[in-house]
Formats: structure tokens, C-alpha cells, sequence
């Protein structure tokens, strides 16, 4: 494996996540620091770069490598280059909770220290993405388990759960409403070191499930009946998949809100650079999706500085493109 | 509804059961509302040809995936070297047979084929310098190497057949003896150069004491590689023969209702569908 092109080519994604973790590190609202100055800060300088740079910097890079991750697994789950987690109902979901206990909150005088950035919100957000990715999953077996179905029920929760979440915005009050829209257009305020150790915790987990399968995850993609022929336990490994994709999208979503399509573009870049097979693609597509959280959240820092662009719209206009782009080359291909 | 045709059934006797690789019994299974499968003994033994003809919508393929263990039978049971299936978790079945299906969508993979043919180690414990030049050898044997490195959904449908092939071969590789290989129109595709390379293959693992169970169209090709013929219709086994028997006018245009005509050329005979 040592000298193949390939391992080269991951070597030179992890020197470019490596750099875009420097370049978030000494970027930013407060002041920027050369390279060298990043190691062994004095003073206020120290402070800003431990207490609120590297957390925020950390969070990013795990952030960005578990929704790749979760892309990946989804995008072989489903077969479908296109399949993304948000499409299972997790964001809206995840939105209504986190609408749900902002309202509650307020009304029952709680305060979640400093408005989202406490984790409360966070655990209810993390239920409803659970919830709605359960359903969405069940219903999708009930009418046969075939991808378009579980997709279109995926669409189904959607509108419900955001048009429950359009009801708790109506009867919002001004504070309540900044904060839903502040949650909903996403980002990474949130990231204190207890978040930062939430999602190292779940997207190491997830990263090293997937690891191990990377064979059966190859199979899979030959189809189930193919991949049983092969040895695989279909059922078995499909639905450990499906849980650590929930349990590692449903925390990140809940502390991030919705950082749109870092896990649909990752991996289709990964899969461009190093092809398709699991044991390539997989660090491939962390690392790609990490330099992307960690580039994109750099721009949201500085781009208004000291005001912050919201993440999600960044990675909302990145990604939408590149998604049609994907939609018509995919298109085409099926066509030839 | 055993048709009243004959099975002979000349190859299932009870005392070879013992070395039997493959044994289904009492199979009965819904198909759609109008078809259930039922076949009430079905059989193969190491070193054996099975064909099995018919037409289509017969039963055939939902057949091979019971005997593939895939599909469940609502009924009966299908053991494999005295083992029933359902007692064998999917690794385990990986490791005894292996299959080649009809159509097998490689719907987005983006894999190699060389990544597709290597998936047989799944199975298996192999090292990798060992799995790249078996690899390269089933390559070369299916006429696949140069396009080894090429991405598998891009492959023509022969070709795509034939990495299908090659991976079923790696499955069965160093296992030979009593290992079950389960095909589903394998020459659906091919051109006459690779169905013969295919053909030696099959010809090889038989000679190595696997047993081959093979749903075909090609009645001449059954006649003259098969050990023993399984005709299928509407959902059951029909008529049970050794290859040799076959070419019959009668038999084979009562199964397709169409008209054959048998012709002889030197040692050979061949059945014509006509007019």
C-alpha cells in the first residue's frame, strides 16, 4: 500500500486538512498570528488562541469529518451518489426540537447559559434528529425499503416537522426568533471543549465502525443480494450503519444546526481524487470535509469580521452549485 | 402439483446423500399471485453439471436464490453439505458457494473491476500478494486484464459478466472439493471466445470436484457440458434427465411449446427450434 498513488494522494489531502487547521488557528475576528507565534502564545494572545480559537478550530475539523463520514456511509447505503443525511429528516427534525426547547425555555424562565451555546438545546435538537431519522427509516422499510421510498418519506418528515417548527415561529417573540434563525442557518458557535469532545467522541466512533467494514461497505455497493453472495450479514451491518449515521448526524446536527451539503461534497471529491473503494475513500473524504468546515468557517469568521457569516449559508451557496452540477453530470452518465 | 411428466430423479438416490453438496426438499414458495414454486426434491453432488432449463418465468431464478440462501422458501428446507442453510450466517454460506447472478446492478459503484474480483476474499483468508496474482491469473484466464483497472460501471454487460465470473472463481479458489458454484445465465452475454473460456473454467472446477448448478437457455450447450438436466415449467420441476437424454422432440416441445427439430452431425445432436 506504501507508494501507491493512491496513499500519495491521501498524504497530500492530510498535509492539506493540516493546513487549512493552521490557517483557521491563526485567522481571525480578534487578530491573526503568523505560523511560528501559534506555538508558545503569551498572555492575552494565549488566551484567545486556547480559549476560544482552538476549540472553535478543533470543533470545526471533527464538525467537517463526521458529516463527510456520514455522507459516505449514506451514499453507500442507499447506492445513490446524490443520497445525503439531511435528506433523511434529521435536519428538520433536529430544528423542531431545538425550536421546541428555545420555546420552552423561554417560557419556563430556564436560561441555557449564553443563549444555544449551553448543550440543552443540543440534547433535545439531538432527539428530534434521531426521532425523525427512525421514522423516516421505518417508513421507508414498510413500503419496501427501496431507496426512492425512503426518500420520499424522508421529504414527508420534512415538511412536517418544518412546517411544526413554521407554527413555534409564529408564535415566537423577537428574542426566541433570533435565536431559531441563528440556530437554523447553522454554525459553529457553539463550540466550547465539552462540544469539541461530544463530536471527537462521535466521529472517531463512527470513523472507526466504518473502518473495519471498509471491505463490507465495498460490497454493499454491488447491491445486497451481491454482497450476501459475498458474505456479508446484510441486515445485521446495514442497521449498525444506519445507527452510527444517526447517532454521529443527529450530535453533530444538534450542535451545529444545519451546515448544508459538507456531507454530500466530500465525499464526491474524495471519490474523484482516490476512487470508490472504502479503505481510500473513507480518509479521503474526512479529510476533505474537514478542510472544508475548517476553510469555510474561516471565511464566516473573517469575511465580515468582527460580525460572523452565518456557516450554514456559506456552505449553502458552496455547495448548492455543486450539487446541480453533480444532479446533471449524473444525469448524463445514466443516460450514456 | 407434480406435473405428470416422469422425474426420474436418477441422481438424487438416498444412499449418495451422504456426499451431497447440495440438498433442497419440500421447496414451496409464493412467487407472485398466480406462480408458487414447489419442488419437491432438487439435488447436487461434488464433481456434477446441473442445468437447468425451462422457460421463461418458470421458476428458475427465484429457485437459484433459495438454493443461494438470498430468499427464504415459505416452506422446505435446502441444506448444503449437510448443513441447512439457515444455519449458516452469511460468512459461512460465502465460504461453501458462491454465485453469479443474472443481472447484477453495480448501480453507482465507481469500484474496479480488479476492487469487484478482489471482494471474493471477503470470505477468505488470503494474503494480499496472493490475492493480486490470483486476481491477475482469473483475469487473464476471462480475458479481463487489461480492463482490470477499469471503473466496473463503465464495463459492457459481457464484460461486466465475466468480472462477475472471475470473482466467483477467486470465491471457489483452494475450495474445490464440494464447493457449490450457482449460475444465472452465464453466458447471457458472452460472445462464442469468452463463453468458451468460461466453459474451460467450469470444466476445470468440475474436474476439481465442485458441483455447478446452472439455470441455461442454450438446450445444445446442456447436451453437450452438462452431467444431468433439470427442466423447469410453471413453477415446477417437469422432467429430471442425464444430458445425454434430452434430445427428445416430444419432451422438448411439450416443456416449450414450440416446434424442435433434431439433427444429427457425427457423434453430435442438436435441437432446432423451427417453424
Amino acid at each position: 500500500m506504501f507508494g501507491h498513488p493512491r496513499s500519495f494522494k491521501i498524504y497530500l489531502l492530510a498535509a492539506l486538512a493540516a493546513a487549512a487547521f493552521l490557517l483557521a488557528l491563526s485567522v481571525g475576528a480578534a487578530r491573526d498570528f503568523s505560523l511560528p507565534s501559534l506555538f508558545g502564545p503569551q498572555g492575552f494572545d494565549r488566551d484567545i488562541l486556547l480559549d476560544i480559537r482552538l476549540p472553535r478550530v478543533l470543533f470545526a475539523f471533527f464538525a467537517g469529518a463526521g458529516l463527510a463520514l456520514t455522507g459516505v456511509i449514506m451514499q453507500c447505503l442507499f447506492r445513490n451518489p446524490l443520497a445525503e443525511p439531511f435528506l433523511m429528516g434529521t435536519s428538520a427534525g433536529a430544528m423542531l426540537f431545538a425550536i421546541i426547547a428555545i420555546f420552552a425555555a423561554g417560557r419556563l424562565g430556564i436560561h441555557f447559559h449564553a443563549g444555544l451555546s449551553g448543550l440543552g438545546p443540543a440534547l433535545f435538537s439531538f432527539i428530534g434528529a434521531t426521532l425523525a431519522f427512525s421514522v423516516v427509516l421505518h417508513l421507508g422499510r414498510s413500503t419496501g425499503g427501496q431507496v426512492q421510498f425512503v426518500l420520499l418519506a424522508g421529504i414527508a418528515i420534512n415538511a412536517i416537522a418544518s412546517s411544526a417548527s413554521g407554527v413555534f415561529i409564529f408564535m415566537a417573540n423577537d428574542r426566541e426568533l433570533r435565536d431559531i434563525t441563528f440556530w437554523n442557518l447553522g454554525s459553529y458557535g457553539a463550540a466550547t471543549y465539552p462540544a469539541v469532545a461530544l463530536a471527537a467522541v462521535v466521529t472517531i466512533a463512527a470513523a472507526v465502525v466504518a473502518v473495519v467494514m471498509h471491505r463490507r461497505l465495498d460490497a454493499l455497493l454491488l447491491g445486497d443480494l451481491v454482497a450476501f453472495d459475498l458474505g456479508v450479514k446484510v441486515k445485521q451491518d446495514r442497521r449498525l450503519l444506519f445507527i452510527v449515521v444517526v447517532i454521529c448526524q443527529g450530535a453533530l446536527v444538534s450542535l451545529t444546526g444545519m451546515i448544508a451539503f459538507i456531507a454530500l461534497v466530500a465525499p464526491h471529491l474524495a471519490r474523484m481524487a482516490v476512487g470508490a473503494t472504502h479503505r481510500a475513500l473513507l480518509p479521503a473524504s474526512i479529510l476533505i470535509g474537514a478542510a472544508i468546515s475548517l476553510l469555510a468557517d474561516t471565511f464566516a469568521r473573517k469575511l465580515a469580521a468582527p460580525a460572523e457569516i452565518p456557516l450554514g449559508v456559506l456552505t449553502g451557496i458552496m455547495g448548492a452549485p455543486f450539487f446541480l452540477y453533480m444532479l446533471i453530470r449524473h444525469k448524463k452518465r445514466s443516460e450514456a | 402439483m407434480r406435473s405428470q411428466a416422469d422425474v426420474t430423479g436418477a441422481n438424487c438416490l438416498p444412499r449418495d446423500r451422504e456426499s451431497e453438496v447440495l440438498r433442497a426438499a419440500n421447496i414451496v414458495h409464493r412467487i407472485n399471485a398466480q406462480l408458487t414454486l414447489n419442488v419437491a426434491e432438487f439435488c447436487a453432488k461434488p464433481g456434477e453439471f446441473v442445468a437447468v432449463l425451462g422457460p421463461n418465468g418458470a421458476g428458475k431464478t427465484t429457485l437459484m436464490n433459495i438454493l443461494a440462501g438470498g430468499l427464504k422458501p415459505r416452506h422446505g428446507s435446502v441444506s448444503l453439505a449437510g448443513k441447512n442453510l439457515r444455519d449458516l450466517p452469511a460468512p459461512e454460506l460465502a465460504a461453501r458457494r458462491a454465485v453469479v447472478r443474472a443481472s447484477s446492478d453495480g448501480l453507482a459503484t465507481g469500484l474496479t473491476a480488479r476492487e469487484v474480483i478482489e471482494l471474493a476474499s471477503l470470505s477468505q483468508r488470503i494474503s494480499p500478494r496472493l490475492l493480486q496474482t490470483l486476481t491477475v491469473a482469473y483475469a487473464r484466464a476471462l480475458d479481463l486484464e487489461a480492463r482490470l483497472g477499469a471503473d466496473f460501471t463503465v464495463l459492457s454487460s459481457g464484460e461486466k459478466q465475466r468480472v462477475h465470473f472471475a470473482r466467483a472463481l477467486l470465491q471457489a479458489n483452494g475450495r474445490e472439493p464440494g464447493f457449490l458454484l450457482l449460475l444465472d445465465e452465464p453466458f447471457a452475454h458472452l460472445d462464442a471466445k469468452h463463453a468458451q473460456a468460461v466453459t474451460r473454467e467450469l470444466m476445470q472446477l468440475r474436474e476439481n470436484g465442485a458441483a455447478i448448478i446452472c439455470i441455461l437457455h442454450d438446450i445444445n450447450y446442456a447436451a453437450s457440458y452438462a452431467d444431468r438436466v433439470v427442466f423447469m415449467k410453471r413453477a415446477g420441476v417437469v422432467a429430471e434427465l442425464p444430458a445425454k437424454e434430452i434430445m427428445n422432440r416430444s419432451l422438448l416441445e411439450q416443456i416449450y411449446e414450440t416446434p424442435f427439430a433434431i439433427m444429427r452431425q457425427g457423434k453430435k445432436t442438436y435441437a432446432i427450434p423451427t417453424n
